[in-house]
């Protein structure tokens, strides 16, 4: 539970030696090399401007624009990616429902970039295969329709292109219906004496026949084309007669289509090296990450120096490993104020967890208190409050622990996995407290003679709904109560023993003068001895409390009155803690619809399949098949609800009182790998 | 547990209640606490869909762009679902207290608990959809901050949840 302190690092080296010290740097994994942003920035904050620093580290494309062998990786690797996309569907390999990196020796991807021309070579010739298919698959649509247009004309003995002569035009037609053929062919030999239409071939729905006239009367043929539900072909580029030109296209067609298998099979031969290109792909990005670092290095003829972030602990290491065989000056130092050290979070299983459901919310902050591990519990505790099955539970944890087990998953996938697996306990435990094994279901099957009875209490029993209530708001306060202690331990990391003072203890003096004085109206709580017992000191506290607030909150303000009543506002926060009190009855929400639906879909299985009358027979397999399709079903809905509620809790509950985010990322020099996975001990053997 | 049994057991009447109002009165309970379930399960199922629609067709939308896309379509369109849900649960518990031959003053009581979640899940859900789909342009344009949008998209159900909370204790009372 913890953000890793950073020392500022600074060194000078050798040109010379400076691929080796990249190399060793990237090893090594840990190093934020700091951009010229940043040193700008921390220049500036140094001579007391910091006013518009710009810390963001620019974007590899915008550093490296006009460095040509960088943007010559950059397409090796897109035409790589494009190449390893397409051939996707053809792999063979292995393949799990989650993306993860596969391992390889150093060797292996060293092996492959050695042979990084042929690799190209290939991945030029997938791509060009590619699109060799898609034109001869377009070329054969076309011809197929050209051949269909022509097949009814198989009959016609001459060659269409040659069928007008000096005098006389010849029109190659069809019609829908015999009718509409025969009333065309008699409305032309009344129209234009001589003429004669031919029929060549008659089938459902298509009549096919050529009308000839004489030259001069071709304007009256069209006008009686026209007028008709006729469709006119165009034969002019038909140069053999159709029967032999039908034969051409066909034969060609099936040249065509042997080239398509042919391209087909190799672009699967070509699949089988997709681990080629991946390989080659990530050793690439490894060549242009470093790049990108070289890029800001500041350089003279002789020496490079560049500045950044190393984690403390592992500063003598990291001086020992440059320092060794190289001639170079490294210094270490602590960062100054106006200087924003990227965060990198160090956290054990329960903590790291929840790092991702924290990125998608904002970085913290170097400097604060990491509320990983306190933060993660909370969530799992509320996900199984509201997934609060046992059954599902252990559906959960089970499919949690295969994943972990039999997949190799990228770092994000695995955390969310731990995560679940950790709400997936929780789930059993709810479960358990509130006896729901898949709903009622033992009761279902037994009809009732057996209960599986709650540890606590039964959330569906009318009697307990305002106990079940009052209970989500007991957490509530706990959740709320937990992240402003956070909040204070954070103003006492920093020695701001006042602030914490004024700014938390005071206000838990508010807060639980607000509860002891609203307790009374709280279901359930509101009856107890407790209640009774307490309660009458509620206003005493909240008078305290509001007292010390109203002199103290406006502190800083340099406008004397609302440093002395600037607390008056503290008055809406009653509010506020009162809607954020509410906000967790979505765990009593949650909770009831997750297993009131589950016996719903139990009783409707129960009575699909007779059970209640027939008792246990062949239609048992009915339910079974119910209750399976009716529980993966609200498994899928109410895991998906528990975690974004549990997700919001966590966000406007409990970080909103505890976090300040908008962190740096820390993206050190390293092996950044999209495909695979360079096995631990083999990482140091890449490139010798 | 069978909830169904209150069917089978209803009163058989020699003359149809609308001959006679006085004995719509007297057994017409059942009758309006139907009403009721009907109406929290309607009215909350109705909102969701359209708000579901709404969404989903604008998540189609983005998946035509960017198919890598579809957890943030498929969580989007999936949060206004839950009024229906919540519509669904409140009328299942109020099936569960219909009895048979209820009088008309409890039937009428129990109607009234189905009206929040009805009355709000209809409404809320469509707003919901409407912010929802809002997320899903979000999505769209800036994919790594849809998390925000699910978030946002919550605030509004806040207000379904507490009807529906209202309704379970209006049920239970």
């Amino acid at each position: 539970m913890a953000v890793a302190g950073m020392r500022r690092m600074s060194f000078v080296g050798l040109v010379r030696e400076k691929e080796e010290i990249l190399n060793k740097l990237q090893d090594f994994g840990l190093v934020h090399i700091s951009s010229f942003n940043e040193l700008a920035a921390s220049e500036a904050a140094a001579r007391g401007d910091d006013d518009g620093a710009d810390l963001s580290d620019p974007a590899p494309e915008e550093l490296m624009a006009g460095n040509d062998l960088y943007a010559g990786i950059s397409e090796k690797r897109k035409i790589l990616k494009k190449c390893i996309e397409e051939l996707a569907p053809f792999d063979e390999r292995k393949k799990s429902l989650f993306s993860f990196l596969r391992p390889v020796k150093a060797g292996e991807i060293e092996d492959a970039y050695a042979r990084r021309e042929s690799i190209l070579a290939e991945a030029y010739s997938v791509i060009k295969t590619d699109e060799k298919i898609k034109d001869a698959e377009e070329a054969q649509a076309r011809l197929e329709s050209e051949l269909s247009s022509i097949a009814p004309w198989k009959a016609y003995p001459y060659v269409p292109s040659l069928a007008n002569t000096s005098f006389t035009v010849t029109e190659f037609l069809s019609a829908e219906s015999q009718k509409e053929a025969d009333s065309f062919s008699e409305a032309l030999t009344a129209e234009i004496p001589e003429s004669g239409s031919y029929m060549i071939s008659a089938d459902k729905g298509l009549y096919c026949f050529a009308a000839v006239c004489l030259r001069e009367d071709q304007t009256k043929l069209d006008r009686l084309i026209s007028s008709g539900r006729i469709t006119r072909y165009d034969f002019s580029n038909v140069d053999s007669a159709p029967a032999e030109y039908a034969g051409n296209i066909e034969n060609y067609l099936s040249k065509l289509r042997d080239s398509v298998s042919a391209f087909k099979s190799d672009r699967e031969e070509a699949a089988r090296h997709i681990g080629d290109f991946e390989m080659l792909y990530d050793r690439l990005g490894i060549e242009a990450s470093k790049m990108v670092a070289d890029a800001n290095f500041a350089n003279s003829s002789v020496t490079f120096s560049f500045e950044g972030w190393v984690p403390s602990k592992n500063e003598k290491q990291i001086r020992s490993i440059l320092e060794d065989g190289h001639i170079c000056h490294v210094e270490f130092r602590d960062p100054r104020d106006g200087e924003l050290p990227p965060t990198k979070l160090e956290n054990g299983f329960l903590g790291a967890s929840i790092e991702p459901v924290e990125s998608l919310y904002s970085l913290l902050r170097y400097g604060q208190l990491d509320p990983s591990a306190i933060a993660a519990f909370f969530y799992a505790l509320f996900f199984g409050f509201m997934f609060s099955d046992a059954g599902y539970g252990i559906m959960l944890t089970v499919a949690c622990i295969i994943i972990l087990v039999r997949c190799k998953l990228k770092e994000n996938m695995r955390k969310y996995i731990v995560l679940f697996l950790v709400s997936g306990i929780s789930t059993i435990f709810w479960g358990v407290i509130f006896g729901s094994w898949f709903g009622n279901l033992v009761q279902t099957v037994t009809r009732g003679s057996f209960a599986l009875k709650p540890l606590w209490f039964d959330p569906q029993d009318s009697a307990n709904t305002e106990h079940f209530l009052a209970f989500t708001l007991l957490l509530g306060v706990i959740h709320l109560f937990t992240a402003m202690a956070m909040k204070a331990a954070n103003l006492i990391a920093k020695g701001k023993w006042l602030d914490a003072i004024f700014d938390v203890l005071f206000w838990y003096i508010f807060y639980i003068g607000e509860i002891l004085f609203l307790l009374p109206y709280i279901p359930y709580y509101g009856k107890t001895a407790f209640c009774e017992r307490f309660s009458p000191y509620g206003i005493y506290f909240l008078l305290a409390g509001f007292v010390l607030i109203l002199f103290t909150k406006g502190r800083k303000s340099k406008n004397p009155f609302i440093k002395l009543f600037g607390g008056i506002t503290c008055l809406y926060s009653l509010v506020d803690m009162l809607s954020d009190c509410l906000s967790y009855t979505r765990l009593m929400a949650m909770g009831l619809a997750t297993s009131v639906i589950i016996n719903v879909f139990n009783s409707i299985a129960a009575s699909a399949a007779g059970l209640d009358t027939a008792g246990i027979t062949f239609r048992f397999i009915v339910f079974v098949i119910i209750f399976v399709a009716a529980n993966l079903f609200n498994f899928a809905i109410n895991a998906l609800g528990a975690y974004v509620n549990a997700c919001r809790l966590t966000y406007i509950e409990f970080f909103g009182k505890c976090y300040e985010g908008d962190g740096r990322e820390d993206s050190p020099l390293r092996f950044d790998t999209e495909y695979v996975y360079i096995e631990k001990d083999d990482k140091a053997n890449v490139r010798r | 547990m069978n909830l169904f049994m209150f069917l089978a057991a209803a009163p058989v009447q020699s003359a149809p209640s609308w001959e006679n109002p006085a004995k719509f009165f007297n057994w017409g309970g059942v009758a309006i606490a139907l009403i009721g379930a009907a109406l929290a399960v309607v009215l909350a199922g109705i909102g969701s869909g359209i708000a579901v629609k709404n969404v989903a067709s604008a998540g189609l939308g983005l998946l035509s762009e960017d198919p890598k896309q579809f957890m943030p379509a498929l969580v989007l369109s999936l949060l206004p679902s839950t009024q229906g849900i919540y519509g669904f649960v409140i009328a299942f518990m109020m099936l569960g207290k219909v009895t048979a031959g209820m009088d008309f003053a409890s039937g009428f009581s129990l109607m009234l608990a189905g009206l929040p979640i009805g009355i709000v899940g209809l409404l809320s859900a469509i707003f919901q959809g409407r912010v929802a789909a809002a997320g899903i342009q979000l999505a769209a344009k800036q994919p790594k901050h849809w998390s925000r949008a699910m978030i946002l998209t919550l605030l509004v159900e806040m207000f379904a949840l507490l009807s529906f909370i209202i309704s379970i204790f209006m049920v239970n009372r």
